[in-house]
């Protein structure tokens, strides 16, 4: 569509004005990449409505592979750190250990040196930028 | 011991020394171009500006601009005519075959004056036409219409040319640079692009400064002087300086070798000096457009793109692309080959292949070649140095458009979106990206920019092929 319309342009008077080439440049520039823009967005939703079925679909129950037992007595080291960090922490990792094996938390820490980047933090960003 | 001593003369005479030396026959000329060529390999080796094109592109520079090296000369092959005596020796049958005789037929009207016979060394008698002082084979006697058939003889004068010349022939019909897409293609991740459709924007305003240096460009020839000073630029010439603006090296160098191929020497070297440049050129212009809020801002984290989305991907960029510009389809198409080898997963020894072996020997070829146009007739000029401010121009004002549109999308995503991401727009993979990473941790030391801004990144690279395939259209 373009290409013809440039073709026509191109052969009917030598070649386009300097303004109007700025002109038709930028706006076939902008129009390629809207259009890319819009296919690439449909895209994501598609994608991203895919995922969320997949999401919705119940997942099976996870039976423990062996009888639940009581908690240690040990008591976890975690330097005055409040007890509802405490129970967040341990809420996260038995959200995540569903592979039917118990964790114990054996010593909780704050991140207190200061300049380097919290351990998941660095895992996320060497993650990402592993390709670069 | 003078027959020794007039050799050496000789072959002294006959070194390409006497020729740099001869000042006045435009030696010097030679003597600054090599100068230039040893400071851009001071500055790839030392200073480690882009060394992987700067150093092969200096020492093609170094090379052609040896006097008398030969690399860059044409082959020469031509048809010449005999001379009289060559002509008679012919005829004679006693001439000397140093290069393939072709020969070419033709009728003449014959009257007595030109018809005429001679006796050849072997005792036969031979008609021949006479042309003033040039004679003829004359072939199966007088025709009935009065007319004979001539042979005219030709030499085929051929003459090998330069290894620089064979091999800049990938320049010159452009095979080199879409190689180099293929190779870029496959180290590329679409990723945070498909994660952030509207980086394409970004990537597309940043292609502002190519336009805007067209423009420029143009208008220094309506400049009272400018004929004067030959800095009067053709649309062709115009249209490959702005292209620096792209920030892309293949592509500047593939529209450059399709419209003005004289003018490859200088804007290539412009276009990889600039981006070697990014880190300096860029952070000055970024600040000046930006608030401090705006720099500050932390950007939500890309969603997870799905290999079936990344497969897609190639398809759809390379039938849009090439279906409404088909002059971008050489770079679009072998840009998106490489990345579905990538994503496709299943030809991991041509995405090897293609991203390292291939691309390292091309990009030797094409460094040494285009290195090579560099010779001094053709750099020393004032265009030059108009190429190099105007490739300035062009890439300051293609971050500028980036910036500036990151700034829109700023405002209308109500401060979601960080501007700095939008001067990755000009390609220079991954160098503009990794700007707007320190520039964004410049302000806020915890924020993270450098996926987001890969994102405009690498539809910069589409955005310039883009670029480049409007411009082929409009004056190729």
């Amino acid at each position: 569509m373009y290409s013809a319309a440039f073709s026509l342009v191109a052969s009917a008077n030598a070649y386009p004005s300097a303004g109007m080439t700025v002109l038709i440049g930028f706006v076939v520039v902008f129009a390629v990449l809207l259009i890319l823009t819009f296919i690439f967005w449909l895209f994501g939703i598609i994608a991203s409505g895919s995922g969320k079925e997949k999401e919705a679909r119940p997942t099976p129950a996870i039976k423990p592979a062996m009888p639940i037992v009581p908690p240690t007595t040990v008591p976890a080291a975690t330097d005055d750190i409040p007890d509802e960090v405490v129970a967040v922490i341990a809420a996260a990792v038995a959200a995540m250990s569903t592979d039917g094996k118990q964790y114990a938390i054996r010593r909780i820490r704050p991140a207190t040196a200061t300049g380097v980047r919290p351990a998941w933090a660095a895992a996320g960003i060497a993650d990402n930028t592993r390709p670069f | 011991m003078s027959a020794l001593w007039e050799a050496i003369v000789d072959i002294w005479e006959q070194s390409g020394f006497v020729k740099l030396l001869n000042f006045e026959n435009g030696g010097w000329k030679n003597l600054i171009m090599i100068a230039v060529a040893c400071l851009l390999m001071y500055l790839a080796i030392k200073k480690k500006y882009e060394p992987l094109l700067l150093l092969p592109i200096a020492f093609g520079m170094l090379m052609v601009n040896l006097p008398l090296s030969g690399v860059m000369d044409p082959q020469q092959n031509s048809l010449v005519n005999f001379t009289n005596e060559e002509l008679v020796a012919y005829i004679d049958g006693t001439h000397e075959q140093n290069y393939p005789v072709y020969l070419q037929y033709a009728k003449a009207y014959a009257t007595d004056e030109h018809i005429t016979t001679i006796t050849t060394a072997s005792g036969e008698t031979v008609t021949v036409y006479k042309d003033g002082d040039t004679v003829y084979k004359v072939e199966d006697g007088i025709n009935e219409d009065g007319t004979v058939n001539v042979v005219i003889p030709y030499w085929q004068h051929f003459e090998q040319g330069g290894l620089f010349w064979y091999l800049y022939q990938g320049v010159k019909f452009g095979i080199y640079p879409p190689l180099i897409f293929l190779g870029i293609g496959c180290m590329t991740d679409f990723g945070p692009l498909l994660s952030n459709p509207k980086s394409f924007l970004l990537g597309a305003a940043a292609q502002l400064g190519i336009f805007i240096t067209f423009f420029g460009a143009r208008m220094l020839g309506l400049l009272p002087f400018a004929e004067d000073m030959n800095i009067v630029f053709t649309p062709q010439e115009a249209a490959s300086i702005a292209i620096i603006g792209g920030a892309d090296g293949p592509t500047a160098i593939f529209t450059t070798s399709q419209l003005a191929p004289h003018l490859l020497g200088p804007i290539a070297v412009a276009a990889y000096s600039y981006m070697a440049l990014v880190p300096i050129i860029q952070p000055p212009i970024m600040r000046a457009l930006t608030t401090k809020k705006e720099r500050s801002v932390v950007m939500t984290q890309l969603r997870e793109v799905s290999r079936t989305e990344k497969i897609l991907f190639p398809i759809f960029v390379t039938a849009i692309c090439v279906l409404l510009l088909p002059s971008a389809a050489p770079l679009v198409g072998m840009l998106m080959l490489g990345n579905l080898f990538r994503e496709s997963g299943v030809v991991e020894r041509l995405t090897k292949t293609a991203q390292n072996e291939l691309m390292n020997i091309i990009t030797i070829l094409l460094g040494v070649t285009v290195g090579a146009t560099a010779n001094a007739h053709t750099f020393l000029q004032a265009k030059t140095l108009l190429i190099i401010v105007l490739g300035l121009i062009a890439f300051s004002c293609g971050t500028a458009g980036g910036v500036l549109l990151g700034k829109v999308m700023y405002l209308v995503t109500g401060g979601k979106v960080n501007p700095l991401i939008g001067s990755a727009g000009v390609s220079a993979v991954p160098m503009a990206a990794r700007v707007a990473q320190k520039e964004g941790q410049r302000e806020n030391p915890g924020n993270f920019l450098l996926m987001h801004a890969m994102g405009p990144n690498v539809a910069g690279v589409i955005g310039s092929a883009v670029a480049a395939g409007v411009l082929l259209t409009l004056f190729g």
